[in-house]
């Protein structure tokens, strides 16, 4: 699904946020991506999106490389991979419909298709009902739903999630890893950014784990379907 | 096979052309909404987009106007052809003849040098010292009325009259209708002036205020081109909300100009009036009605056009692969 090559990515004041970093994402995988704060789980997630650019190496999402895609395959990438954000980025002034259904519109969704998946993906995520309620009468856990259901809603290829339980409590975190575990069991690769330890123990998933911009931890091989590294 | 590709090109084909359709008519509602839902700033910025192409239209239209009254005054505008003294009548009304069929002139009355005098005659009542003369002393003369009132071109005209063999000479009385179009020449600068310094402040406050509106939106712009939105999809609302105020500015204009002509018009009138030319106040038709609303429309899409390239720019294009061409 995605493989990181030797990547390595500085900022313009010259901090080096991850130094050769070396792994592979399988088809249908689902991994954590852990670490202490500025180890630099949040600029790869960057360099999936095309949010930030590589210094050095090769990103590679479905043969194409990310660090040099351009134009239209950034628009197409993007389209094709799901971010759920720790502060939910939802925007106030539409409900919870219109904010699920921002993907779909993007890609020119016909509205009854549209809306057909805007409602199954809310009902996935538990909210069947709060379609017409805006993200401020919403609590953190709901909002976090709303964020996951705009993230799978155009059946991407890949999930990401930037610390999607930074905000909740156990109990909730627990919901929110489960809804990433159903999505996964139906094929969606997954790939969740978190240093929640309580999260981390209860799942036997791969861990990818990053101290100062070095893969430290790659191999840990939970599940057969895991890749070799 | 080859039927089923082609059928498969042309449903997406028609899909695509729906999608881009039905996604404009999404674009446009959704920012009419916007500026009726925020209806005292929308009020302001009309208002001001109104009366920057009011004003100038306003002097626009009376020059118009000012250049068909001229057009009405046929009495005034002649040109007195004096013929030589040796040229005979029968010689005179051919020459008449000739000048009549020149393209530039729209009229000619030939005045013998008899009917000259008896005219002479009622209006001073001088006979007795025109007795004394022996002989008449005026010539024949050719009135000419000119298609053109511009003076340039009536100027022409008298010189090629001149020119003319049997022409004594040709003159007119040029000052008055040098003013005239003097003061139609200041009426159209003022307003080809206004028209400049008020379009410019207008795509500027149209630039600002679209401007503002993607200041705002930056959050949500960020995310839709996160999302994997095209600069196109970004760019689109943005542009409608630019027509929208052009469509709102323009119709403020007309109602402008519309009303500013009750008291302006009996004023024009009565001027034309003493240029002995009688015509009522054309108030501009549906043309100008059209052509106001058209100006309000492209002033406030190049207003939008200016926002979004300095605004879209500094949503950090390099972190977003946004690239505003």
């Amino acid at each position: 699904m995605i493989s990181f090559n030797n990547v390595s990515m500085r900022y313009a004041d010259g901090f080096e946020a991850l130094k050769s970093v070396s792994f592979q994402l399988a088809d249908g995988e689902m991994a954590f991506l852990t670490g202490h704060s500025g180890a630099g789980k949040s600029t790869l997630l960057k360099l999936i999106t095309i949010s930030e650019r590589p210094a050095s190496g090769e990103i590679l999402f479905k043969g194409l490389n990310l660090a040099r895609v351009l134009g239209k395959n950034i628009y197409r990438v993007r389209r094709d991979i799901g971010v759920v954000y720790q502060n939910h980025r939802l925007l106030p002034e539409k409900n919870v419909f219109e904010n699920v259904a921002l993907p779909l519109r993007i890609i020119g969704t016909d509205y009854r298709e549209l809306a057909k998946r805007v409602r199954a993906a809310i009902s996935k995520v538990g909210l069947s009902g709060s379609e017409k309620k805006f993200p401020n009468s919403l609590s953190s856990g709901e909002q976090q739903r709303v964020g996951i259901a705009r993230a799978v809603v155009s059946k991407p290829s890949l999930l990401l999630a930037d610390e999607p339980t930074g905000n909740l409590d156990p109990e909730l975190s627990q919901e929110i890893l489960k809804l990433f575990e159903q999505f996964n069991q139906v094929g969606v690769s997954s790939l969740i950014a978190t240093h929640d330890l309580n999260l981390l123990d209860k799942n036997n998933k791969r861990k990818l784990t990053l101290s100062h911009g070095v893969l430290i931890d790659k191999s840990e091989r939970i599940e057969g379907r895991d890749a070799v590294l | 096979m080859i039927n089923q590709k082609g059928s498969k090109v042309g449903t997406q084909f028609f899909s695509g052309l729906r999608f881009f359709f039905l996604s404009h008519v999404r674009e446009i509602k959704g920012a009419l909404s916007e500026i009726i839902g925020k209806p005292l700033s929308t009020l302001v910025t009309i208002s001001l987009i109104g009366i920057s192409i009011g004003l100038p239209s306003i002097f626009v239209i009376l020059g118009e106007n000012f250049l068909a009254g001229l057009d009405r005054i046929d009495q005034s505008v002649k040109i007195n052809v004096f013929l030589d003294k040796s040229v005979l009548v029968a010689e005179g009304l051919s020459l008449s003849k000739e000048i009549q069929d020149q393209p530039d002139v729209s009229l000619v009355r030939f005045i013998s040098a008899e009917e000259a005098i008896k005219d002479f005659q009622k209006q001073t009542n001088l006979s007795e010292i025109l007795f004394t003369l022996g002989q008449n002393p005026l010539p024949h003369v050719v009135e000419v009325v000119p298609v053109s009132f511009d003076p340039i071109d009536v100027a022409i005209l008298v010189s090629s009259l001149n020119d003319l063999n049997g022409v004594e000479s040709a003159s007119t009385n040029l000052g008055w209708l040098e003013r005239l179009y003097g003061v139609f020449s200041i009426v159209r600068s003022i307003g080809i002036v206004f028209a400049i310094i008020f379009f410019v402040g207008l795509i500027l406050v149209v630039a600002h205020t679209i401007g503002v509106a993607i200041q705002n939106k930056a959050e949500e712009i960020e995310l839709l081109l996160l999302l994997g939105a095209t600069s196109s999809f970004i760019r689109r609302p943005f542009f409608y909300l630019g027509f929208w105020y052009g469509l709102g500015g323009g119709l403020v204009a007309n109602i402008i100009t519309q009303i500013s002509f009750f008291p302006l018009a009996a004023g024009v009138e009565r001027l034309a009036q003493s240029y002995q030319s009688s015509f009522s106040f054309d108030r501009g038709g549906s043309d100008t009605f059209f052509l106001i609303l058209l100006i309000g429309i492209f002033l406030g899409a190049t207003g939008a056009f200016l926002a979004l390239s300095k605004k879209m720019g500094e949503i950090n294009p390099k972190r977003h692969g946004y690239s505003y061409k």
